[in-house]
């Protein structure tokens, strides 16, 4: 999900409810404010937090454009480094052949890691704009309660089976510490085995050097010290083939014993990106949970905004008929009063109105209990 | 490796030590030598099973995990736009409600929205994806 895809959250949570808020129901608002300055200061936090989580997106994405500049999608990448396998740990090619395939592993791997980190990114916007909608849902809820006690004992009895429901909560674990296992994963197999991969072969190749600069500074030795006769010449230069000679294949024997850790270091090399491909089948498996996480929560998110758009047109609508504006009779004041003379606080045909507001709190409770 | 072959192996061998002995003047590294030769042998026929063995492992992994991920995202992709077009349906009769003031408009778009909301559809989903890797998905 891009970006330019979360607009319409974003529009819900800082154009719709914020303008509902404070346009339709500035009548609502100056007959309660408590509740105009909890939905606002509600709206700053979420404000807030949602530009920090979009700056948070756009580094990912820009992470993810990096990393990706110039080619295809990760999958493709895949799919190509797929139809090369065999490449590279042949038994001619180089180490470093060998390295520039499990480098090519590394930097596809990173990648499908800095995706994923977009979306991570965008299920964290989500998340939060969740608990904010859910948080202005539970102000409404927390202001019908204050009528509720004004109900009769038979509807109260219905509030409250209807706020029984409970408030749940919609979580879900997103591995965030995938990527970072990811680089650590990486990290030590550079600090480890690519280290000792690369002392063995430089090991090799200096004690071979070794090996043959101590051969020639040998004969160069025996020559400056050689006997003058013939018949000495000739022992000096059979002592020098028999030495030379043994010398040769132990320098022979070190080049095999270099081509044997070079084909270790080959197969550990290629161990490192099989895992490398494990880690990325984790990664595609967390963004995949990641986006449905995004789907859910967005149509959740919608849902309790467009319920409580229509709760707040009904919970106004209730108040102008409980408490109209210029009727001396219906005020709290002139209800109390009636309320001590033995009479209800509401008449039924009130009650029947409140219930209906009551539903609809039933419904704004159902969305924010919805199961992910 | 028969027996026809290991004679020839012992014969080579000899004579590959008759001949580095005659070169270096010493049986004893001649032999290691070409111990060392034989050694590498060994080496590189299990390097190249063993690369090949991962070389498998690692074509199988990512044929799964491209064509399992782009399916599973295209699934998750209808599904929720089903689900939308249908959400839409009931914002349209909510507004409806809202703007003409209809109490009952408005509280059964609700009721049937919440209908569709409270159910997750990621039941069908983890259903499909168990059916769909256990290989069990009836056909079309």
């Amino acid at each position: 999900m891009k970006s330019k895809a979360l607009l319409p959250v974003l529009a819900t949570a800082f154009s719709v409810l914020p303008a509902m808020v404070l346009g339709g129901l500035s009548k609502t608002i100056k007959q309660s404010r408590p509740l105009e300055k909890k939905l606002a200061s509600i709206d700053n936090k979420a404000a807030k937090k949602a530009r920090k989580n979009v700056e948070e997106i756009e580094l990912a994405e820009a992470e993810f454009a990096r990393r990706s500049r110039g080619r295809s999608s990760p999958e493709k990448m895949l799919l190509d480094f797929k139809s090369r396998l065999g490449e590279g740990y042949g038994f001619w090619n180089s180490l470093e052949s060998a390295k520039e395939k499990y480098n090519e592993a590394v930097r596809i791997a990173r990648c499908f890691v800095a995706r994923h980190k977009v979306s991570i990114a965008e299920a964290a916007l989500f998340n939060d704009d969740y608990w904010f909608i859910r948080e202005r849902a539970l102000v409404y809820v927390d202001e019908l309660k204050k009528v509720s006690s004004k109900l009769s004992v038979r509807e109260r009895t219905l509030f409250d089976a209807a706020k029984e429901k409970g408030l749940g909560n919609i979580n879900v674990r997103i591995d965030r510490d995938l990527p970072s296992e990811l680089e650590a994963g990486i990290a030590r197999r550079n600090a480890e085995s690519w280290s000792s991969f690369a002392k063995n072969s430089s090991d090799s190749l200096d004690r071979i050097g070794d090996m043959m600069s101590f051969v020639g500074e040998s004969v160069q030795q025996k020559r400056l010290t050689g006997g003058n006769t013939k018949m000495e010449s000739n022992i000096f230069l059979g002592t020098l083939a028999f030495e030379a000679g043994g010398m040769v294949l132990n320098a022979a024997s070190n080049i095999i014993g270099s081509i044997v850790e070079n084909n270790k270091a080959k197969k550990e090399l290629k161990e490192a990106e099989l895992e490398l491909v494990e880690k990325i089948d984790k990664v595609e498996a967390d963004r995949l949970k990641a986006e449905a996480f995004c789907l859910r929560a967005d149509e959740i998110n919608k849902s309790l905004g467009k319920t409580i758009e229509a709760y707040d047109k009904i919970f106004r609508d209730t108040r102008a008929l409980l408490f109209p504006q210029r009727d001396p009779s219906k005020t709290h004041r002139a209800r109390r009063k009636m309320e001590r003379r033995g009479q209800p606080y509401f008449t039924e045909s009130e009650e029947r109105e409140i219930m209906d507001l009551v539903k609809a709190a039933g419904f704004l409770t159902s969305f924010v209990d919805a199961k992910l | 490796m028969n027996e026809n072959d290991e004679k020839d192996l012992t014969t080579n061998f000899q004579k590959g030590i008759a001949l580095m002995e005659a070169a270096s003047g010493s049986a004893e590294q001649a032999f290691g030598f070409l111990s060392n030769l034989v050694d590498l042998g060994k080496e590189i026929t299990r390097s190249k099973v063993e690369i090949r063995r991962i070389d498998a492992m690692e074509n199988y992994l990512i044929t799964k995990l491209t064509y399992q991920y782009d399916i599973y995202h295209k699934l998750l992709a209808a599904t929720f736009a089903e689900r939308g077009k249908t959400i839409e349906k009931h914002f349209t009769v909510i507004d409806m409600g809202i703007k003409t003031s209809d109490r009952e408009l408005i509280l059964g778009g609700l009721h049937s929205l919440a209908s569709i909301v409270k159910e997750s559809p990621f039941t069908n989903f983890e259903r499909f994806s168990a059916a769909f890797n256990a290989g069990t998905l009836p056909p079309i």
